[in-house]
């Protein structure tokens, strides 16, 4: 009996040796950098190309869609991309972030890279019905595109930000126009007119109610990117609207161009 | 002597319950891994189905102002009803890798059609077909990413012997991306 007790608890002495050494290798094996920047809000300017008064615009007015809509708009300009394609890059930081609601997948991200001069928009699977490629296509080199070629980034990527608002309002059945009167978009139209004019009425809308949000624009604290240091555990300092992203997947629909 | 029975007994029956956890885990993660796999696929296979699906809409359009170019098209149709045919998920990657080659040729063919690169209905059919090579880079990835790490663990103990008991020892196979066929030109507006 002591012999066959020493030959067993010998046994399950190397057992328990073999599995720490083995989960202290798998412990070391999956630890891996992190490649992509965490997110710090609606809009991320790593590059530094959007004016304050723009970014704080564009938030607003994300934060507008979310609230209405549930789907998930981000912005990000990146220096550089390197190695990848705008492509890959947009996709693999979609899937990073997670943007647009888990199992829903409505998200859309427009993404900027400022050595490459290129910019992609790239949608959730739940946004394709919203935003189809040739949409995309349309928003990236009809909407942004002129303002790019001038070095205008914020007002460019305002502009898109506002098509693609518009389309998801459509695809969601939203009446954007009362949301978008209660954050101060006062004569909001969307019906029965060019997307040129719309956007035209709506930038003007939105450059007075930038003037009015210069009145009181002190109250919010500060930019996005200074309330939320990085990524996941943000809870709503900024006007309650901001609470990370919500899991969504693309799976490489959108479309692309440089300028 | 009996209390040291009952101690060594006590730890037989955590080792007995910690093994066999163990064991259900390992045994559950390879039909996990082997399941994310065959959803990949699915996944890959359904954009493969939407370039499929713009062929004929593409032969035509070009046909129409292509006249001289019978070659391509006979090629991309013999193409296109391998896919439709291939029974294996090796003969379709196969076929898919051809026919996107077939369909970069194309394109470049159409290049030298100024009436035809003008048109409506080329420049949104190229945009469509842009968008879903995308997907397909996409889903292709996708399903790679998963190939690997069921390969890995199938591969590595102790997920060879869970791979063993349940017979899932053969290595999922790799969507190569065929280097020269990515280029489908850009279509601008």
């Amino acid at each position: 009996m002591q012999v066959l007790l020493g030959k067993i608890t010998n046994f399950a002495g190397r057992w328990i040796l073999v599995s720490v050494v083995l989960s202290l290798a798998f412990g070391i094996v999956t630890a891996e950098e992190p490649e992509y920047p965490g997110y710090t809000g609606y809009v991320n300017d790593f590059a530094g190309v959007i004016p304050a008064e723009e970014e704080t615009k564009m938030t607003t007015l994300i934060r507008a869609v979310e609230k209405s809509t549930t789907a998930e708009i981000a912005v990000a300009t990146v220096q550089t991309i390197a190695p990848r394609t705008i492509d890959m890059y947009a996709v693999e930081l979609f899937e990073h972030w997670g943007i647009g609601k888990k199992g829903k997948d409505n998200g859309v991200l427009i993404v900027l890279a400022m050595k490459e001069k290129k910019w992609r928009i790239e949608t959730g699977y739940g946004l394709e019905g919203a935003l189809p490629d040739i949409i995309c296509s349309k928003i990236g080199n009809k909407t942004m595109l002129p303002y790019f070629k001038k070095q205008q980034f914020g007002k460019g990527l305002l502009a898109g930000t506002v098509s693609i608002a518009e389309s998801i309002g459509r695809e969601y059945n939203v009446d954007l126009e009362k949301v978008l009167k209660e954050t101060g978009y006062q004569h909001y139209t969307s019906q029965g007119k060019s997307p040129f004019s719309t956007i035209f009425t709506l930038l003007l809308f939105i450059l007075l109610f930038g003037m009015r949000m210069g009145l009181f624009g002190f109250l919010f604290l500060g930019r996005p990117g200074y309330w939320s240091g990085g990524g996941h555990t943000g809870t709503g300092g900024f006007g309650g609207g901001f609470g990370g992203f919500g899991g969504g997947l693309s799976g490489g629909g959108g479309a692309s161009g440089g300028w | 002597m009996k209390k040291g029975c009952f101690i060594f007994a006590g730890i037989l029956i955590l080792l007995i319950i910690v093994s066999g956890a163990w064991f259900i885990s390992g045994y559950n993660k390879v039909a996990k891994l082997d399941e994310a796999v065959k959803a990949g696929w699915r996944q890959v296979d359904t954009v493969l189905q939407r370039r499929y699906d713009l062929i004929p809409n593409l032969v035509n359009t070009v046909k129409g102002y292509a006249t001289h170019e019978k070659e391509i098209f006979t090629e991309i149709t013999r193409l296109r009803s391998q896919w439709a045919s291939a029974g294996t998920g090796q003969e379709k990657m196969k076929a898919a890798g051809e026919l996107e080659g077939a369909i970069s040729r194309l394109l470049v063919v159409a290049e030298n059609y100024p009436d035809l690169k003008a048109s409506e209905n080329f420049l949104s059919l190229q945009a469509q077909l842009e968008g879903t090579e995308n997907r397909i880079a996409v889903q292709r990835m996708r399903y790679n990413e998963t190939v690997q790490t069921f390969n890995t663990y199938i591969r590595t103990f102790p997920g060879n012997i869970f791979a063993g008991i349940r017979g899932l020892s053969e290595p999922a196979p790799y969507f190569e991306a065929e280097e020269k066929a990515r280029k489908v030109p850009k279509v601008e507006f």
